[in-house]
């Protein structure tokens, strides 16, 4: 028996970056601005994506909506008069190929950005590209000011952090340096602002800046 | 369960990669996993422990999986660090303005393989 050993150095997650890679260049076709959504279940993903899409006039979204299971937010999002495309992906995480099938089916060629609502995760989204050229995180007031440094590398990838219901801040014991001082140090670049979907207006800082991107 | 998925494509790697070689067994991996990829490599060799059972390729294998870290390098007060998590603060003088290299993949270096083909490597 002979025994060998054989360099072979591979990517682990080159397929998934391959076809990020992929659709990063269909966005960049149809000249569309991608935008992938994390936070937690109930961090307020889906009211964001109500929220920019009623105060965003002109600007015409599609959705890629994942989720372990269910139809609940397509349904919920049927209203705005969008195309929206369910994934279930009975997985923690979107992956690359995920996204990919959901693109086939919205009419990309009448689309300026494409919102795609990750699993309701802090930790596997964070691993996956998805072809995106904007990552926002949302972080709720409820679920405390400690997070980022609990869970740093959703941070650390984020382009944007949004501190969702921030109308609920006088009802928490909560430090808004804090949350933004522990964000800077994995993420110094990325803004951190405050939105709350009672004041709907506090949107803007978020939509300025996807559409700087385009 | 974080790590499951990507240890899936670990096992799916190393036994197309041993396939190609002509390899009857495989009896190590060798795979670096950087810090800021969020995954930890005692859980990674947890679920290959799991994955290559009734599979006769690699069960017999054992998979090294070690840590790579993130140097940091401080622009402003030129501090080279080596960091083992997302803190991209220079840990000298405080700036947020550094450069880290490394730690950002999760990457199979090498097989340790049994009966490969005769004309590989020599």
């Amino acid at each position: 028996m002979k025994t060998e050993e054989i360099k072979v150095i591979r990517q682990v997650l080159k397929k998934n970056l391959d076809q990020a890679e992929v659709n990063r260049k269909l966005f960049g076709e149809k000249k569309i601005v991608c935008v992938n959504i994390m936070g937690t279940p109930g961090a307020g993903k889906t009211t964001l994506i109500e929220t920019m899409v009623k105060e965003a006039r002109g600007t015409r979204f599609g959705v890629v909506e994942g989720d372990f299971e269910g139809t609940k937010d397509t349904r919920r999002l049927q209203p705005l008069g969008i195309p929206v495309i369910q994934i279930n992906c009975r997985t923690c995480h979107l992956t690359a190929d995920f996204v990919a099938e959901g693109l086939k089916e919205l009419p990309l060629d009448r689309l300026d950005v494409v919102l795609i609502e990750n699993i309701g995760n802090l930790i596997c989204p964070a691993a996956y590209d998805l072809g995106e050229a904007i990552r926002l995180v949302l972080l709720s007031i409820p679920e405390g000011d400690d997070k980022p440094e609990k869970y740093p590398q959703i941070f650390s990838v984020a382009d944007m952090v949004v501190l969702t219901k921030s109308d609920l801040l006088p009802a928490f014991d909560y430090s808004l340096d804090a949350v933004k001082s522990e964000i800077r140090k994995v993420n110094p670049k990325a803004p951190v602002v405050l939105f709350s979907s009672k004041q709907p207006e506090t949107i803007r800082p978020v939509l300025d800046f996807i559409h700087v991107q385009k | 369960m974080h790590e499951l998925a990507i240890t899936e494509e670990i096992v799916s790697i190393v036994s197309d990669e041993a396939k190609k070689a002509g390899a009857k067994r495989v009896s190590r991996v060798k795979v670096h996993v950087g810090v800021r990829t969020g995954f930890h490599p005692e859980i990674i060799q947890h679920y290959y422990e799991i994955l290559k059972a009734g599979n006769e390729l690699l069960e017999g294998s054992t998979l090294e999986a070690s840590e790579i870290p993130t140097t940091l390098t401080c622009k402003d007060c030129k501090n080279v660090t080596t960091q083992n998590d997302f803190v991209l603060i220079c840990p000298a003088c405080g700036s947020t303005n550094t450069v880290a290299e490394g730690g950002k993949d999760v990457t199979i270096q090498s097989l340790e393989i049994e009966d490969g083909h005769e004309n590989r490597g020599n």
